[in-house]
């Protein structure tokens, strides 16, 4: 991916603001079961299920089996956060993305090729935590790189520049 | 025989589960390598997904469930 004595200049991820919203949704799925019992249990309904019948069991599995799933979620999640990256290096940019769990695209393009370098803050949150896309039009079949929400776009941007400007 | 139905389901559920949880471990591992990050994640999903498996088997056990006729399903089926 990277040859060998070529000096990496940016390494990016998404900001983690973008996990955390992922985050705090697997924690209101976790929080559903708890709202759900309490509701039960303060109308005074639910807990009338017998011990020995079936459905006490289905429902003892059911909610076990939810929240190893929403834990899933939650690791894959992280998974794709994690695993989506871009890399600058003196001589090229590198676009890693990972779709999906066995599906991930790598795109590399020469800086020499870079035309132009956008960075684009947009929305309430994206600018109270200074993240947002930085644009990069290239000469190449893949006409243009995203970085997706990655945090400091316009230091970013500047860094970028800095180097093709040395490259060139 | 109800009892067979409803575990047989859970199983391959957990079946499922444990596939794509390996999976996704073992992922990130390969592309990202062993890091600290990483074996963090791991043992953090390990530790709550084994918390989880516990709560359920002990929750289970206090069941007043028939358990025999899984029994001799498992039995019958070996």
């Amino acid at each position: 991916m990277i040859f060998f004595g070529e000096k990496v200049i940016l390494k990016v991820r998404k900001h983690p603001i973008v996990f955390f919203v992922d985050s705090f949704f697997c924690f209101i799925l976790l929080l559903i079961p708890f709202i759900l019992f309490g509701v039960m249990y303060i109308s005074g309904r639910g807990f009338e299920i017998p011990r020995e019948s079936i459905l006490s069991l289905i429902v003892v599995l059911v909610v076990g089996l939810y929240y190893l799933y929403t834990l899933l979620f939650l690791l894959f999640s992280f998974f794709m956060y994690f695993l989506d990256r871009w890399i600058v290096t003196e001589k090229h940019i590198i676009d890693i993305k990972q779709t999906s769990l066995f599906s991930r695209t790598v795109a590399k393009q020469e800086l020499e090729r870079v035309q132009d370098v956008t960075a684009e803050v947009k929305g309430f949150f994206q600018t109270i935590f200074n993240f947002g896309n930085v644009y990069i039009q290239t000469a190449g079949e893949q006409e243009r790189f995203i970085f997706e929400n990655v945090p400091d776009p316009n230091g970013i941007v500047n860094t970028i520049l800095k180097v093709v400007d040395q490259t060139k | 025989m109800e009892f067979v139905i409803v575990v047989s389901i859970y199983l391959l559920f957990l079946a499922v589960w444990v596939f794509l949880s390996m999976m996704t471990i073992f992922m990130m591992l390969r592309y990202q390598g062993i890091s600290l990050i990483t074996w963090g994640a791991a043992l953090f999903y390990a530790g709550a997904s084994g918390i989880v498996l516990l709560v359920t088997m002990i929750v289970v056990s206090k069941l007043e469930v028939d358990w025999t006729s899984l029994l001799y399903f498992f039995r019958a089926s070996l």
